[in-house]
């Protein structure tokens, strides 16, 4: 359990920022990639030159509209750019543009499944689009001064905020998962967390079990991975049930997590709390959508998540467990699928990718696009059980040395001299061999008196004698026949 | 004249990252007053069931571009009017909060 007092409850709501894989800016024709040279991939848009005038980018548009489909929302017929006025040096123009009372996206909801297996439903209040700011460095040198890339200034995100539906950091953590893997399959967004691709915000608030009235809420910004998010949370939550059995009262403000020291900060004092000043950008006309617009993307959509394991599960009749593993990242369902075009068969594909691959992976600390057995390779092993060349327990013997050499499966079997024995004549006569040994004897008579089990011990010899590469079935078959 | 307290203007100021002394906020509290009277003028009109006008272009849809890199600008063209650059970065004063 997250809280240690069991008196409270924790209500959250969640603001994520998603950057757009869009080549240009939202509002600017300058390249918006990651990672180039300081100051590179601006211009004078981006800069707050004079004179210089906005114009908006279709394809993020496009983009969100994709979103609002992907999450069942109403698309707005019109909506409006607004600025929202800070400074910073970061932020050239002295205010972001942005949309605050009449976003593109509006109200709509996402089912996430939850470890134990149910599922919950989160309301999304409104995805909205807007530019994201520079990146100012504070260290570099000289103590007296910052310095400001604005590669990032005017790169398009798309904030997409929840209602305070959030009860468990468990859920929270399954809702990221579940909006990361809509933003890839829909390929609006790489969802990568630790670039920043994309970020979470997490408001956070407790209050008695029983009271509707929500309690002081404070922001954690920017936490940077799942397993960050459920720990800031568990201790930002505690540290206000704290606060209020003190005596005191939590103060609105935004905080920091700091995952070395595992704890929360304060990041600006209530006190300086921003007052943005939004107002209708008068360089912007309003943006209107048609419904011709939302229906031609509509027709583009690609199979979601949601649908990809529905289909799994009729297709294929995996289990529902299976399913969701499988399509919980665009990644992992789209190496399934590779591994399916050479393994055939859809269970036993799935059951070495979660089963085997993922077990690996998890013990080696690698992530999926860092495996040592591909998904070519793997669906190649499950062919080779598929058509009886090796069994099973031959296979996991080949999968080790996969992960070791990653060499493909066929040059293994090859090499060590897997292949399975199918030939009954040269199976026969090593269950001849047993059964006339003086255990096999005393063995064969107990199991005509009825002892079924020492069957076992019969199938064990022969594999032992043909290290494992009897085909296990036929074993059997043989040996019932020989031993009535 | 409709009165604007010295917390209001301080607040103003602080969002303009601007300082004054006791006799600009005294001058600006008297000006703000003034300007709050000349604006108030529009609360007269009658706004009930009048949608909310974000443009004087009824109907238009802002311009929207293509998804093509252009006007690419050099950046020793677009640092030349910084006051302070190093190692391809705007140097401005220290600014943590």
């Amino acid at each position: 359990m997250t809280l240690y007092n069991k008196d409270y409850e924790i209500v959250m709501g969640l603001e994520i920022h998603a950057q757009l894989k869009t080549k240009t800016k939202l509002f600017s024709t300058s390249i918006a990639n990651f990672g180039a040279e300081p100051n590179t991939q601006a211009n004078a848009v981006d800069l707050a030159m004079p004179g210089m005038l906005p114009v908006l980018n279709t394809e993020a548009v496009t983009s969100a509209i994709k979103f609002g489909l992907a999450i069942n929302a109403e698309i707005a017929p019109v909506s409006v750019f607004s600025r929202k006025n800070y400074f910073y040096p970061d932020l050239p123009k002295g205010y972001q543009i942005s949309q605050f009372d009449l976003p593109t996206v509006g109200k709509g909801v996402l089912d996430v499944t939850l470890e134990d297996g149910s599922t919950k439903t989160i309301r999304i209040e409104r995805a909205h689009l807007e530019e994201d700011a520079g990146k100012s460095v504070h260290d570099l040198g000289s103590n007296s001064v910052s310095h400001v890339d604005l590669n990032r200034a005017g790169v398009p995100l798309l904030e997409i905020v929840s209602f305070p539906d959030f009860r468990t950091p468990e859920e929270v953590a399954a809702y990221v998962k579940k909006l990361r893997a809509i933003v890839q399959y829909i390929d609006i967004c790489d969802g990568d967390m630790s670039q920043g691709s994309m970020r979470c915000d997490v408001n956070v608030s407790v209050r008695k079990k029983g009271e509707h009235k929500l309690g002081t809420r404070r922001e954690i910004k920017n936490v940077n991975s799942i397993k960050n998010i459920i720990k800031a949370i568990t201790y930002e939550a505690n540290h206000q049930v704290d606060i209020i059995e003190n005596g005191g009262e939590v103060q609105q403000e935004t905080i920091l997590w700091d995952p070395d020291a595992g704890v929360t900060r304060s990041m600006r004092s209530k006190e300086d709390a921003h007052d943005y000043r939004y107002f209708p950008d008068p360089d912007i006309l309003p943006l209107r959508i048609s419904d011709e617009r939302i229906e031609a993307i509509k027709a583009t959509m690609p199979e979601l998540p949601e649908q990809k394991k529905a289909r799994l599960m009729a297709d294929y009749e995996l289990s529902a467990y299976d399913a969701e593993v499988i399509t919980s990242s665009k990644e992992t369902a789209d190496f399934y699928e590779e591994v399916l075009e050479a393994g055939k068969d859809a269970k036993l594909c799935a059951n070495w990718l979660i089963v085997e691959l993922f077990a690996i992976l998890n013990k080696q600390d690698l992530e999926l696009h860092e495996t040592p057995v591909s998904a070519k390779q793997l669906g190649e092993l499950v062919g080779l059980i598929v058509d009886k060349t090796i069994s099973g327990k031959i296979a996991k013997t080949v999968f080790e040395e996969m992960v070791a050499t990653s060499k493909d499966p066929k040059v293994i079997v090859e090499e060590k001299g897997l292949v399975q024995i199918t030939d009954t004549s040269a199976i026969e006569p090593i269950i001849d061999e047993v059964i006339a040994s003086d255990l096999g004897q005393a063995n064969a008579e107990k199991f005509r008196n009825g002892a079924d089990r020492i069957l076992g011990w019969f199938v064990g010899q022969v594999m032992q004698k043909t290290q494992g590469k009897a085909n296990p079935a036929m074993v059997n078959e043989i040996l019932k026949e020989k031993l009535k | 004249m409709s009165e604007v307290d010295i917390k209001t203007v301080e607040k103003l100021a602080r969002l303009s990252q601007l300082d004054f002394n006791e006799e600009e906020k005294a001058t600006l509290q008297n000006e703000f007053g003034k300007i709050f009277d000349f604006v108030s003028q529009l609360q007269e009109v009658d706004t009930e069931n009048v949608e909310g006008m974000t443009s004087v272009v009824k109907n238009a849809s802002t311009p929207q571009r293509q998804d093509n890199p252009q006007n690419q600008i050099s950046r020793d063209n677009l640092q030349s009017n910084a006051p302070s650059t190093e190692m391809g970065f705007f140097v401005v004063p220290k600014i943590m909060d």
